[in-house]
């Protein structure tokens, strides 16, 4: 049997957050709509409000502990006046909210949020209007206070929001703008409240799920149980490129394995507990053609820039005649930098749930892209995509799109096959080896010098291999079908063209060579490649002509957040202005201190400067990060202790990257498997952060995950300049890189 | 002939052969949700749960080892601390130090916390730094966890 799940059953179920009912689906696709999904031109569709005032807030975006679902709800409450705690959130369901595009890209509130701000707006103003009818006075004589709407002259009369329509429809159009997409709008009649109105916005709200997590009570995709549920592991090639040739037996653990499943090169083990299927699919005898499609890991910069490359070079910024500049300079500077590859590096190997019956399919997915999950699972499947119903789970912390679809994919393909639900999860092993890796990345540089010391041109080029495939998840299934439908295609990651700096001359050319793995976003993408080899860069400049780092910086910034950041983050460091090396460089003591900055400015309309303090020890090469301090201005502050979270959690991962993480690699495969082969940063490794925060009320929000996780490596660099006087210009800067440069 | 094992106080007869590792019966035969698979090697700590007073390793600790020993897990935690309490001191401190973000190694940390505060009861920034050393974080709540310890030593002193 299964249960028809509607706004109205939600609404009586008190606005369960999370929900597993099966089929029918709610069918109200319109033109222009993604199949199945309620239409983002119903207020309808964004909000209800139950007969106790309950507000259920729908969005297509998801949360993965960054503290959206809290900001969502206080940017609802606030436009509504109703109290925070009456505000509950539905996320992501593909049934149940709007396609609003992946959650990704750190645009939750700059973008995603943005129709929930419109439509609470709206609804204020049609519950006003309700108000304004049912006493026959003028909206403009009401007041609301925590969702009852009096009349100001007679606070006596009054009726709350759900009396006024509870359980009932708003039946109210709202203007949409780009449908399907993460910056689609719906707006109505309704100004949202001014800035400076503010009640519930601009509050360190506390996250609601904080204490169904520390109890292991919030609902995790890892956690899904369904009956009759079995468990897979995946048989992944021994190196890319191999195929299968055969399958042979495992010893058998019956009668807990329920059998296997092979087509093309996708080989699986099922049984009825996940032990039995660990130790089935290890056990498994697999033969695979041998393939070595790596150059090592000595050879994969060199490949970067040699490898010939069907793709034209692009061309993201030109500004000003940057030959003339270097031909006619006083003085030319160059350098070249090397970012490796990098692991994304979840805590909780992928996993995924499908239980696939008959023409339906429910899919547990921690996927920052459900609408893609479940094109390419309706595809693979052979079903009709309203069919394909993708619950969003939070999986564990992942910081790009990675193996999570991969898993949520074969899960469904395995229900499909087997008749019943199926949960897949990866072994570490496998997620460190086999999820779309950050690819690495080469970069020259080149800048002219005027009498001045100010830069007159730059000129940048850099090598990658891009993102692939169309970012679907293209490793694990039987490939023909998918691939037919989106072949690999490469793209340079960016950034390069946001530069903070106004030079007079300026030019930015990507190459995308062909990849050897797959590769997907990782948090910054792209910018944090670009910034540790340009800020690293700039801070050359400085150097070599005897400037301060932070002044040499100001002279070429004229934008007044960039120069904000910019004095906030040294203020709070107590910067002594002086150029680099500083006098550690000169001691022969065994320990070595230095300070180098870094700034991003406009990364998803948010501002950045990081100043890293450290201590490098001659002897070991060992860099300590002391203390980082973060300069921050992201617009609008929703909610400051979730803000402040994600600076400290962003500047963590981005000092592990430029300490201690890189993707190794042999002839046939990837030799970085584990945490001992692809260390991150322990507690006792862990810097002091300070932060210091700009909030600006009238700038709508910008991003927040990715932006203060673009500058520590550059600022790192250049406090390992500044304490020893060597430049490493290649992540990450381990004890024996140091050594070698000090060497 | 089958185990029985004591989880979160209370007796379990388990189906699972001896060498299973503990994580999968507490997961799978007993519905816990408290420990994860994050590594299967003893090298991250969210499977971490406490053995009587001191914290293991369930993916690599096979059942058949345990014996009668008291095995508690995150789910067990408020008990521990005393019959009737809703939460642990250290699930408290880390709700007031709002620490968790994607959330999925904080039960394996938690544990790592009353395990350091069973040897240590007032510990000091670097030991417990030290304690939770091996335990792995890759959203970067270390700062948040570290106050939220001390927090945790405090009230239970």
């Amino acid at each position: 049997m299964s249960t028809t799940l509607t706004r109205s059953t939600l609404l009586k179920a008190g606005g369960a957050v999370v929900v597993a009912f099966g089929f029918p689906l709610p069918l109200r696709a319109a033109e222009a709509v993604a199949p199945g999904r309620p239409d983002a031109a119903q207020l309808d569709s964004w909000l209800a409000v139950s007969r106790d005032g309950t507000v259920t807030a729908f969005t297509g975006r998801i949360d993965f502990g960054q503290r959206k679902r809290t900001a969502f709800a206080q940017i609802v409450a606030e436009e509504l006046d109703v109290p925070f705690e009456s505000v509950v959130m539905v996320m992501g369901d593909t049934s149940l909210t709007v396609s609003q595009g992946p959650s990704t890209a750190s645009d939750g509130i700059l973008d995603g949020a943005k129709p929930l701000r419109h439509a609470a707006a709206e609804a204020r103003r049609v519950l006003l209007d309700l108000a304004s009818k049912k006493f026959d006075v003028p909206a403009s004589e009401l007041v609301v206070n925590k969702g009852i709407v009096s009349i100001a002259s007679d606070p006596s009369k009054k009726v709350s929001y759900g009396e006024l329509i509870g359980n009932r429809q708003f039946n109210t159009t709202l203007k949409v703008t780009n449908y399907d997409k993460p910056t689609l709008d719906a707006v109505g009649i309704a100004q949202p409240k001014d800035p400076s109105q503010y009640k519930i916005v601009g509050k360190s709200i506390p996250a609601a799920e904080i204490p169904k997590k520390v109890t292991a009570t919030w609902p995790r995709v890892h956690n899904v149980r369904l009956p009759g549920m079995l468990h897979a592991r995946l048989i992944l090639p021994p190196a890319p490129g191999a195929h299968v040739t055969r399958v042979g037996s495992m010893i058998p653990h019956a009668p807990d394995i329920v059998g296997v499943i092979h087509k093309g090169d996708f080989v699986a083990v099922v049984a009825k507990t996940e032990w039995a299927a660990i130790r089935g699919a290890e056990s498994l005898d697999v033969d695979w053609t041998s393939a070595q499609t790596l150059p090592g890991n000595d050879g994969i910069f060199n490949y970067l820039r040699t490898a010939h490359s069907d793709v034209e070079p692009e061309t993201v910024l030109r500004v000003g005649d940057v030959d003339a500049a270097l031909a006619g300079a006083s003085k030319v500077f160059s350098a070249a930098y090397n970012y490796p590859s990098q692991n994304h590096g979840m805590i909780g190997p992928s996993c995924g749930v499908a239980d696939v019956r008959g023409n339906e399919a429910t899919v547990y997915s921690g996927t920052q892209d459900a609408a893609k999950v479940r094109s390419s699972i309706a595809k693979l499947l052979d079903l009709p995509e309203q069919m394909v119903r993708v619950l969003p789970y939070e999986p564990s912390g992942c910081y790009g799109r990675l193996g999570l679809d991969d898993a949520t994919v074969a899960a469904a393909f395995l229900s499909q096959q087997l008749r019943k639900p199926v949960r897949v999860q990866m072994m570490r092993g496998q997620e460190h080896t086999w999820e779309p890796l950050q690819p690495p990345s080469t970069f020259s540089f080149r800048a002219a010098v005027d009498t001045s010391g100010k830069i007159a041109a730059w000129d940048h080029q850099e090598w990658t291999w891009g993102f692939v495939g169309e970012e679907l998840p293209v490793m694990l299934i039987p490939r023909g079908q998918i691939e037919a439908e989106a072949p690999p295609h490469v793209r340079p990651p960016g950034g390069g063209e946001n530069s903070a700096y106004g030079f007079a001359a300026a030019r930015v050319v990507g190459h995308a060579v062909p990849p050897l793995l797959r590769g997907l976003y990782m948090r910054s993408p792209g910018r944090i490649q670009v910034n540790f080899a340009g800020e690293q860069f700039m801070d050359e400049i400085a150097a070599a002509t005897g400037q301060d780092a932070l002044a040499f910086r100001l002279r070429h910034v004229t934008d007044e957040r960039t120069v904000a950041v910019l004095n906030e983050a040294a203020r709070a460091a107590n910067w002594q202005t002086r150029p680099s090396p500083g006098p550690d460089a000169r001691s022969r003591a065994r320990i070595a201190r230095g300070r180098g900055i870094a700034v991003v400015a406009n990364q998803r309309s948010t501002y950045v400067a990081t100043v890293a303090e450290v201590e490098v020890d001659r002897q070991t090469g060992n860099v300590r990060v002391r203390r980082m301090t973060a300069a921050v201005d992201p617009g609008l502050v929703v909610n400051p202790d979730g803000i402040r979270a994600q600076i400290e959690g962003a500047t963590i991962y981005a000092t592990s990257r430029a300490l201690k993480e890189e993707v190794k690699y042999g002839k046939s495969k990837v030799t970085t498997a584990d945490w001992l082969s692809y260390p991150i940063l322990r507690f006792t490794e862990v810097p002091e952060i300070q932060i210091a925060l700009i909030n600006r009320p009238t700038v709508p929000p910008g991003g927040i995950g990715e932006p203060p996780n673009t500058t520590p490596p550059a600022a790192i660099g250049n406090a390992i300049y500044d304490a020893i006087g060597v430049r490493i210009r290649e992540l990450p800067y381990t004890p024996a890189r140091v050594k070698a440069a000090l060497a | 002939m089958p185990l029985t094992i004591v989880v979160n106080g209370k007796a379990h007869v388990v189906e699972s052969a001896p060498d299973t590792p503990l994580l999968y019966v507490l997961r799978d035969e007993l519905g816990l949700d408290g420990p994860m698979f994050g590594c299967g090697l003893s090298q991250c700590g969210a499977c971490a749960v406490m053995l009587d007073k001191r914290e293991i390793r369930s993916c690599t600790t096979a059942v058949g080892s345990v014996g009668n020993r008291a095995i508690t897990t995150v789910e067990g935690l408020p008990k521990l601390w005393k019959n009737g309490a809703k939460l642990h001191p250290v699930q408290q401190a880390w709700i007031d130090e709002q620490a968790p973000q994607c959330g999925y190694c904080q039960s394996g940390m938690m544990i790592a916390a009353v395990s350091l505060l069973e040897r240590v009861p007032q510990p000091n920034e670097s030991q417990i730094k030290q304690g939770l050393n091996g335990h792995l974080c890759r959203c970067g709540t270390q700062p948040r966890i570290v106050k939220a310890v001390a927090r945790a030593a405090r009230s239970m002193a």
